[in-house]
């Protein structure tokens, strides 16, 4: 198939090639060897140009969406990894695997070239990755969690996609043990108003519709922000000032305590003035941000800001 | 050189570039057959049309600055695309896009008929009008749906790499045909294109209606862009710089023609060169301007 294949090709081309040999054409003539070219065209696709995915036995995965990498490596099939995106640096093992892009960039030929049995994306900015993926006749499953809920149901749902139910069990039962010791105490900071900043310029925040909203909520503190247009979304410097936060947290490199406590009109919030301020340095960003079973860790260590 | 040499040198290579671009890097036959062959008849489709088109545009707008998206045409079909890519419709982007493309022509076809006249400052300055007014669309599609932001970008900055699925493979088969069948009757038109470049005074003398030579011209162009545009975004530098430079080379009357052809080798090149050069493809809207910039200055500094 793969050297007839060729031979076609090959032969298309010079065929291509030879109409266009002498150069002494005239107008009529040129239209003609246009049409010619069309139906030559028209004939290598007609040889069987189309999408076909490879059938294999052996389960292969490739994950575009961190979170969903880290649980697979938890409920123990990493070695059916095949590919991953840069994003995917948790455990260290994913770093070793192939690359097949970024979160937002990926991709298709090598996602084809690796042949998978299941892609797993994510919800955010990977819709169209998804529909591209299906349209290539590649099975792709959407694992997102908004919320500490959804992640314990999709450890559940990846869990059966791999053929590890009775593992992800046990992880969900032992993190929903951890989580009652969470909830347990999380009345003591019932009042605590908590902003979380995920970006700085401009400054984009979040909702408690998004998963670090609900675990800042779950583990006992109010964020500031209960609804906004969207789960992560821009917001202004006024608003922030106005909701007077006691706590502020801030997931993202390159900012500094002495750069918030600069920001002009922000010294009388109560958060800057009692120097309640916390960035990457005292919190791993990783442990908030991501919908992995390491969020536990995430809320305990939010609790014990909250504490501070 | 002569022409002579130049042209079977430049089918050599248009060959040996093919070759390339299906054969580089692929590891097996199936993305051979699912990802690069589409890819190329949608790049070589792209480039033969935006550098006709500009080419025809050109002439007719008898306007050194026109290309294939100033009459507005590209704005909105950008703008169907991207209607249908935030709403989460990817399946229909290209239907979108090709029915923002008709839609747009139609106005700027009524717009330029207010008042009953119809000449090319008018064609000209309702496609400008249109065209800004659909972009302040697309701008504020943008500010509200910035998490699509790369479906986006995608679209305006051109991508070749749209994946097909089995129906729609068979749908841009027969839109390829048809396309190729009406760039040839634009083809056909060159004769009157030549005459129409030496100016509307001449062109009349000789008996030319060129009222209904620039509606031909308009609606057909209009039809071909709006395909590349829904299937490939908006690729630029393509369909205004491929028809000067063959102009400078060839100056013949089949310079239409070799402007296409240019257009589809230099854009199957670029997008060769931006699926390669770096670890992530590039949208090839940059390179097309990176490559064809000093080529196009080398080429204005010899002819003086």
């Amino acid at each position: 198939m793969s050297v007839l294949y060729h031979g076609v090709l090959v032969s298309d081309f010079s065929l291509i090639f030879l109409l266009f040999k002498n150069n002494n054409i005239k107008g009529k003539d040129m239209q003609k060897r246009i049409i010619y070219i069309t139906f030559l065209f028209a004939i290598s696709i007609a040889f069987g140009c189309m999408p076909k995915s490879n059938k294999s036995t052996t389960p292969a995965y490739i994950v575009t969406s961190p979170e969903v990498a880290e649980i697979i490596v938890l409920l123990g099939a990493e070695d059916n990894i095949v590919g991953v995106t840069t994003e995917c640096d948790y455990p260290n093992i994913l770093q070793s695997k192939t690359k097949v892009g970024t979160f937002s960039e990926i991709s298709y030929e090598k996602v084809v070239e690796l042949s998978p049995t299941i892609v797993f994306a994510s919800n955010l900015e990977q819709q169209k990755l998804a529909s591209d993926l299906k349209k290539m006749g590649i099975r792709t499953e959407i694992i997102y969690s908004q919320s500490l809920n959804d992640m314990f149901d999709n450890i559940s749902k990846i869990g059966e996609l791999i053929g590890k139910s009775e593992r992800a069990k046990l992880v969900v039962d032992s993190l929903q043990t951890e989580l009652k010791k969470i909830t347990d105490t999380a009345e003591l900071y019932k009042n605590k108003k908590v902003y979380i900043e995920i970006y700085g310029d401009p400054i984009m925040t979040v909702s408690d519709n998004s998963f670090v909203g609900n675990l800042v909520e779950i583990a006992g503190a109010n964020n500031i922000f209960d609804s906004l247009p969207r789960d992560y979304s821009m917001v202004s410097a006024e608003k922030v000032i106005e909701s007077v936060p006691e706590i502020m947290i801030l997931t993202y490199p390159g900012m500094s305590k002495s750069d918030i406590k600069n920001r002009k009109g922000w010294s009388n919030i109560p958060a800057i003035k009692n120097g309640k301020i916390f960035t990457i340095e005292d919190i791993n960003p990783d442990l908030i941000l991501r919908a992995t079973p390491r969020a536990i860790l995430g809320m305990k260590k939010l609790q014990e800001i909250y504490n501070d | 050189m002569t022409k002579k040499i130049l042209i079977p040198l430049f089918f050599i290579g248009f060959v040996g570039l093919i070759y390339l671009y299906v054969s580089f890097g692929v590891a097996n036959y199936n993305i051979l057959l699912s990802i690069r062959l589409p890819r190329l008849l949608l790049a070589f489709l792209s480039g033969f049309i935006l550098a006709g088109v500009g080419y025809a545009f050109q002439v007719m707008l008898n306007n050194p600055l026109a290309e294939p998206y100033i009459l507005g045409i590209s704005s909105g079909a950008a703008f169907g695309s991207i209607l249908a890519t935030v709403s989460g419709m990817f399946l229909l982007t290209p239907i979108f896009g090709f029915v923002g493309a008709l839609l747009t022509m139609i106005l700027v076809w009524n717009l330029a008929h207010i008042g009953g006249m119809f000449d090319k400052t008018k064609l000209l300055l309702s496609g400008i009008i249109v065209g800004m007014f659909f972009s302040a669309l697309i701008s504020l599609i943008i500010f509200f749906n910035q998490q699509d932001i790369s479906n986006i970008l995608s679209i305006l900055m051109g991508n070749l790499g749209h994946i097909f699925s089995i129906l729609e493979w068979k749908i841009f088969i027969a839109v390829f045909i048809v396309s190729i069948g009406l760039m040839i009757y634009l083809f056909s038109l060159a004769k009157q294109l030549q005459i129409l470049s030496t100016g509307d005074l001449v062109a009349v003398s000789l008996g030319i209606d060129i009222k209904k030579l620039r509606r031909r011209i308009f609606i057909v162009s209009s039809l071909l862009t709006g395909i590349t545009v829904a299937y490939a975004g908006i690729i630029g530098f393509i369909g205004l710089v491929v028809p000067h430079l063959i102009r400078m080379i060839f100056s013949s009357r089949q310079d239409i023609l070799y402007s296409a052809l240019g257009g589809a080798f230099l854009l199957i090149l670029c997008d060769f060169i931006a699926m390669h050069i770096a670890v992530v493809e590039l949208p090839v809207g940059i390179i097309t301007s990176f490559i064809g910039c000093p080529f196009f200055i080398y080429v204005m500094s010899k002819n003086k």
